[in-house]
């Protein structure tokens, strides 16, 4: 079923080729189409070509390439004939699926007004497979409630590192609650559809049965939304950075919410030096930093730390402080 | 007694061809504004929430009547099977098998069949420029139809029963 949903969404030569293919698309992590290139698929093992009878080749030179017409057709599957009503994703040059699969494109930019209005002549697309991995986030919930309390917690993660597949699992977690916890009411702003993945504002990826997701809405904005119609006890955003998130993130503390959000960074240096967010982390105003690392496989809990920087888990030596005052 | 009969039937015939005729007429102006509906409502979709067109047909199919109901399932289905073929190719191969039997004239459902190739490419303002464009000419077709439907009908009628009459005096 998986690989049917995938395949389909290609033009019928593709679709072909991928059918035959032996490889497990469990596995695969991205498919790639350029206009006169071979097509790729990246997996866990490395990347691979497949060749006009799908056999897969390590070989570039071996593999099927791509015409205009297979990009012309696949964008029409992908659109679902209707490439107006992602208008603003291809402004952004994404577009998610059913599956939450996400489609990145490049082609010509058309600017209008120094901005940029849309792509045109679209020659690279980059589908990129979701992969929810449930229960990735059980190493770290017993590290994010004190005394019962859920805190104030933030992701860092470098790119491709697994924050947004960690902290989906997180609010799933946190929304459906265990034997101990009572699930809380989790209200995620979905800006890039990555978290949730919804297709026509339908949650594809398992985001808990007490989350509310507002899908494709800017962040600063979205929380604000959340907050005042849906009263959530968290809310969730994905890569924070601009000062209208960090702005909106404050009110969403002042509000009483606790707040849930990723960021780009490879250590907490990197974090502390960001203009606004490093106030924030100065001020201790987030009670739980998660390290991420893709240096032994991607989503690798490099450390735990609390509000003031203290040592809660380390990779390697495990569990630092285990007081009922930090890990509940 | 037998050719009182044949005759009366040979009438009773013309008379009736003449009048479905005009039915046919009545038939035609009904589905043209059919059409404007879809038309409309598509306008909508489009407009209101950017809904993507197989969803918005399957949609659409729900507020009218039968053959259009089946048409726009179809070809909303259709869509979804991403067989191939662009959006105005199965659009058009749908409008040939499902609307050949109503009352459209070919020239009705080619130009149908236009605005389905027009339809899906490029930004919002352009599909709903096109459907605007369908929108006027269907209402200009359904107003000449309008004005000159009951002096047709008329027409239709009379012809039927005097043609009726013509073939039985020739027989008597």
């Amino acid at each position: 079923m998986r690989k049917e949903e995938i395949i389909r969404l290609f033009s019928g030569r593709v679709r072909l080729i991928l059918e035959r293919l032996d490889l497990d698309f469990g596995k695969v992590h991205e498919i790639r189409m350029r206009t006169g290139a071979p097509l790729q698929l990246i997996c866990q093992k490395g990347e691979y070509f497949p060749d006009e009878h799908g056999r897969a080749r390590r070989d570039p030179a071996q593999g099927v390439r791509m015409t205009e017409r297979d990009l012309r057709e696949t964008m029409e599957y992908i659109g679902n004939y209707s490439l107006y009503a992602y208008e603003e994703e291809i402004r952004q040059g994404f577009l998610t699926v059913q599956g939450g699969h996400r489609v990145g494109i490049a082609g010509k930019t058309v600017m209008e007004d120094g901005k940029v209005k849309g792509i045109s002549h679209i020659s690279c697309i980059n589908l990129r497979i979701s992969h929810s991995v449930e229960g990735c986030a059980d190493l770290v919930m017993p590290y994010l409630r004190r005394e019962g309390e859920f805190c104030h917690t933030l992701i860092i993660s470098a790119p491709r590192c697994g924050k947004t597949t960690l902290l989906r699992d997180v609010i799933r977690q946190l929304s459906d609650g265990n034997a101990r916890y009572q699930g809380l009411t989790v209200g995620v702003v979905d800006e890039r559809s990555e978290i949730a993945g919804s297709y026509m504002g339908v949650a594809q990826n398992p985001v808990g049965i007490r989350t509310d997701v507002l899908d494709g809405c800017p962040k600063a904005e979205g929380m604000m939304m959340l907050i005042r119609s849906m009263s959530p006890d968290v809310v969730a955003v994905d890569e924070i950075g601009t000062q209208e998130d960090l702005r909106a993130l404050e009110s969403v503390l002042n509000c009483g919410c606790k707040v849930l959000a990723t960021v780009h960074g490879n250590s907490m240096e990197d974090v502390r030096k960001k203009p606004l967010l490093g106030d924030l982390v100065d001020r201790h105003v987030f009670e739980r930093y998660i390290l991420l690392s893709g240096r032994e496989a991607p989503g690798t809990v490099q450390a735990i730390f609390d509000g003031r920087g203290t040592s809660l888990y380390q990779k390697g030596v495990g569990a630092c402080c285990v007081s009922s005052r930090c890990v509940s | 007694m037998l050719r009182i009969i044949a005759l009366c039937i040979m009438t009773g015939s013309c008379v009736s061809l003449g009048f479905l005729k005009s039915m046919g007429l009545s038939r035609r102006l009904s589905q043209l504004k059919t059409l404007k509906r879809i038309e409309m409502f598509l306008h909508g979709e489009i407009s209101c929430a950017r809904t993507p067109l197989p969803d918005a047909l399957w949609n659409i199919a729900g507020k009218v009547e039968e053959p259009f109901r089946e048409f726009l399932r179809e070809l909303s289905e259709d869509l979804n099977r991403y067989g191939g073929g662009s959006f105005g190719e199965v659009f058009a191969e749908n409008v040939e098998c499902h609307l050949k039997d109503t009352k459209l004239t070919r020239e009705d459902r080619d130009r149908f069949s236009e605005l389905g190739r027009s339809l899906g490419y490029l930004d919002k303002a352009m599909q709903l420029a096109n459907l605007e464009a369908y929108g006027r000419e269907l209402d200009m077709t359904i107003e000449e139809l309008t004005k000159g439907l009951p002096v047709r009908k008329k027409l239709c009628q009379s012809l039927g029963i005097m043609g009726g009459l013509f073939l039985a005096i020739l027989f008597i």
